[in-house]
């Protein structure tokens, strides 16, 4: 990596690189990613998101879906929830779901990212204001 | 936390040298300080901190062993003796306390034989308690070495000994 | 995201948020962008200014306006100073630090480097828990990140401000949490504290200027930083401004990590957010400050929560556990289960700590065990005060707490344990005892399948007896026998 040598430099990193992050930013190369952020911090990962991981992933690979990709993120606060997952679409509110197991998360990615349907009793409210 | 029952009694020759030990510290910008770090690491290579090592670190840092013993036994995550291939601790902080830690660390008690700080005698596994892996949200929990448990009942416990005594020997 | 949301997420916005171990997640969301601010168009001076404006409070419990020890550490004359992350979280039931530290590693060091920049210090320190593996994991990549990208290191972003970070592990001593054993530990050296003054700001680490804050409060500043002082100030109230963490836990429905404005009830917190106790029951008491705090009985939970307000009702805003009681749990049990830590974690080097709380631990127990004397109460709250007023540190000061809050707001229940040898809640093991019924009994063997000790014989469809000798009365029989064949007394 090269080093950063001025604030505009930071900025220029910052638009360049947004595409390969986990979040979706407005512009068009990002229209049809579908990104699924799984909490794996201790307490997601002692309740068991790598299996989550593994099977969002196998179900994708299954389905061919290219435009959708895992990431691991921290942990939301939603422990009593854990294993939890974010779907994050282009242009849409994010999803939450909870409590999930290993046939949950084969619905999430049939139902809900090829048929964009929800998985009704997996959503978790999710009420949280970050300014 | 201080191991008051600890005895000091003169040590064997302390043995040719610690590789690793001696690497760590020459790698360190800034020898002040690096008691602590050494001790982490010797730990982590022979498993417990022997009179012997205890020695070796004083000599290499240039300070009397008996510093270097009031340290070792001020800081909990320090063992003076051997443990088991697999340290099983049993969170005790609050949160798992009042969702039944106790019971889970009778469990344990019952299916391996020994009491808490203690190893088995095959050196498979020691049990202690811990406070608090910050876990909270899945009380009570258990963590065996680097790995957490999460929501676990007492009939839990012998499939997570069986698991480990799969995996265990190597 | 509601706009009407109790919960309001600035320390804890990109956790869970961000994959924690990618640099360009974290300035995607504005990363950096208040370090930039502050080194291109703001001089030390203005930082501090603006930190102090912000009315930001130390989050590791005291409170101690953050700006000041700031200012302070800044007009400490030396060439070299320090800047220290107290992440040695070790209080029992907290865990945000944790939280923050594996999930938005990258906004501690920014705040690290912006206190580096203000109060002049080239060198920073972050002193984590051993226990927190992968907490390390993610600091020690991303200070490889920022190093490669210029951003920590030498001549950040290409001026003339450098800083270097690096990690120091503790070794699980609940001490260490404050900073002068802190400090002495980093210095290789047994976790004990010494007399303030001289303050860190003044001579901490190395006998430098030092300042020490935890890692709560650092990741309120690149906010602060970034947003301006006013912004913040619209958050929680006049003297506690911004937001806290709790870590909800205990009987309460939806564990987890709250943010929410300071001033916020504890009602909401556990009504609203947490979604009440488990199994429908009734809030007993809230414990707040873990072993430096107290027990809230459940007629002051619409006390609105700064630090004043629960220094007030004896307990205190502590690193911000907060552990959910209710009618099962017992309030004599709880504080010897904190003076149990404390006085196992005490470091031995003041007298009142060192012995006082292993006094109290032995009243205590005592009480437990239904060998109390009505005196004791009155004793265990005299000498706690003076545990408080006279040991050395914070430790000391208030590892008191939990007795004496809980003896000034449940007294019928210490007096229940005194007097009549009963335990209400019925968890203290020997004041209660397990009796199958036999006229209940079915013979059904789930309770001597789940006896944790295997101490209830009986065969199949017959009755069962428990011996006595044997049960460590955790009371798994009882919870699960599906006829109520076992009884408590």
């Amino acid at each position: 990596m090269e080093k950063l040598t001025s604030w505009d430099a930071l900025k220029n990193y910052r638009e360049k690189t947004c595409g390969q992050t986990s979040l979706l930013c407005v512009g068009e190369q990002d229209a049809n990613r579908v990104v699924l952020a799984v909490g794996e911090a201790t307490c997601g990962v002692a309740a068991g998101a790598k299996k989550i991981a593994d099977t969002l992933q196998e179900e994708i690979d299954r389905l061919g879906l290219k435009n959708a990709s895992i990431i691991a993120t921290g942990c939301f606060g939603y422990c009593y929830a854990e294993p939890m997952v974010e779907v994050r679409m282009p242009g849409k509110p994010s999803v939450y779901y909870g409590y999930l197991t290993e046939e949950a998360a084969r619905d999430i990615v049939v139902k809900h990212l090829v048929h964009g349907q929800l998985v009704e009793n997996n959503v978790l409210p999710v009420e949280v204001n970050i300014p | 936390m201080t191991q008051e029952t600890a005895e000091w009694t003169e040590p064997a020759e302390p043995a040719e040298g610690y590789p690793e030990i001696d690497a760590l510290f020459d790698s360190l910008p800034n020898k002040n300080g690096a008691l602590i770090p050494l001790l982490h690491k010797a730990q982590e290579v022979y498993g417990y901190l022997s009179q012997e090592i205890q020695v070796y670190v004083a000599q290499k840092l240039n300070i009397p062993a008996a510093k270097v013993f009031g340290v070792a036994t001020f800081y909990s995550l320090f063992n003076l003796e051997k443990k088991g291939q697999f340290k099983i601790n049993v969170c005790l902080g609050t949160a798992c306390y009042v969702r039944g830690a106790e019971t889970i660390l009778a469990a344990f008690e019952k299916e391996l034989g020994i009491d808490q700080t203690e190893t088995t005698k095959d050196g498979m596994f020691t049990l202690d308690s811990i406070r608090c892996v910050g876990a909270c949200g899945l009380a009570p929990v258990v963590m065996i070495d680097d790995k957490v448990y999460g929501r676990v009942t007492p009939g839990d416990v012998k499939t997570i000994v069986d698991e480990h005594l799969g995996q265990g020997g190597q | 995201m509601s706009e009407k949301a109790a919960q309001v997420r600035i320390a804890l916005r990109n956790c869970g948020v961000i994959d924690p171990e990618n640099i360009s997640d974290y300035i995607a969301t504005d990363g950096y962008e208040a370090l930039a601010k502050a080194l291109f168009s703001m001089t030390p001076d203005e930082v501090i200014e603006t930190v102090k404006k912000s009315g930001l409070r130390g989050r590791g419990g005291a409170g101690f306006p953050t700006g000041i020890k700031w200012e302070t550490a800044r007009k400490s004359q030396s060439d070299v100073k320090y800047v220290l992350c107290n992440a040695d979280e070790g209080d029992p039931g907290a865990f945000m630090d944790r939280s923050l530290l594996e999930g938005d590693p990258h906004c501690i060091l920014e705040a690290m480097a912006l206190c580096g920049y203000a109060i002049g210090a080239q060198e920073g320190i972050i002193y984590v828990r051993a226990e927190y593996p992968l907490a390390v994991k993610h600091l020690q990549l991303a200070i490889r990140q920022a190093e490669a990208l210029g951003l920590l290191g030498d001549n950040i972003l290409g001026g003339d401000f450098s800083f270097h970070l690096s990690l120091y592990f503790g070794a699980g001593a609940f001490v260490c949490g404050e900073e002068t054993s802190l400090m002495n530990s980093v210095q290789g050296g047994r976790g004990e504290p010494r007399i303030k003054p001289p303050f860190p700001a003044v001579s901490g680490l190395w006998n430098a200027p030092t300042n020490i804050n935890n890692v709560e409060t650092y990741a309120n500043i690149p906010q602060i930083i970034r947003n301006g002082w006013e912004w913040f100030r619209q958050f929680g109230t006049e003297k506690s401004p911004g937001t806290k963490v709790f870590a909800l836990a205990g009987r309460v429905n939806n564990v987890g990590l709250v943010e929410v404005p300071m001033g916020t009830p504890l009602r909401t917190i556990i009504e609203d957010i947490g979604g009440g106790i488990q199994g429908g029951r009734r809030c007993k008491a809230v414990q707040t400050g873990g072993p430096s705090g107290g027990c809230i009985p459940a007629e002051h939970l619409d006390t609105p929560i700064d630090y004043e307000s629960l220094a007030g009702l004896g307990s205190m805003m502590g690193s911000g556990g907060m552990i959910v009681m209710d009618e099962g749990d017992c309030m004599v049990g709880i504080a010897k289960f904190y003076l149990t830590f404390t006085a196992e974690e005490s470091c031995g080097k003041c007298t009142p700590c060192r012995i006082g709380n292993r006094r109290l631990l032995e009243m205590l127990t005592r009480i437990t065990e239904g060998e109390g004397r009505m005196k004791d109460l009155d004793e265990l709250d005299i000498l706690g005060n003076i545990i408080k007023d006279t040991a050395l540190c914070g430790l000391g000061m208030s590892s008191p707490n939990p007795a004496i809050s809980t003896l000034r707001f449940f007294r019928d229940e210490y007096e229940a344990h005194v007097r009549d040898k009963r335990c209400p809640a019925g968890t203290c093991k020997k004041l209660v005892g397990y009796k199958i019924l036999e006229d209940k009994c079915m013979g059904c063997t789930v309770c001597a399948r789940n006896c944790p000790v295997s101490c209830i014989s009986g065969a199949r469809k017959k009755v069962h007896v428990i011996d006595q000798k044997r049960c460590v009365k955790c009371g798994v029989c009882h919870s699960k026998c599906p006829f109520d064949a076992i009884a408590r007394g």
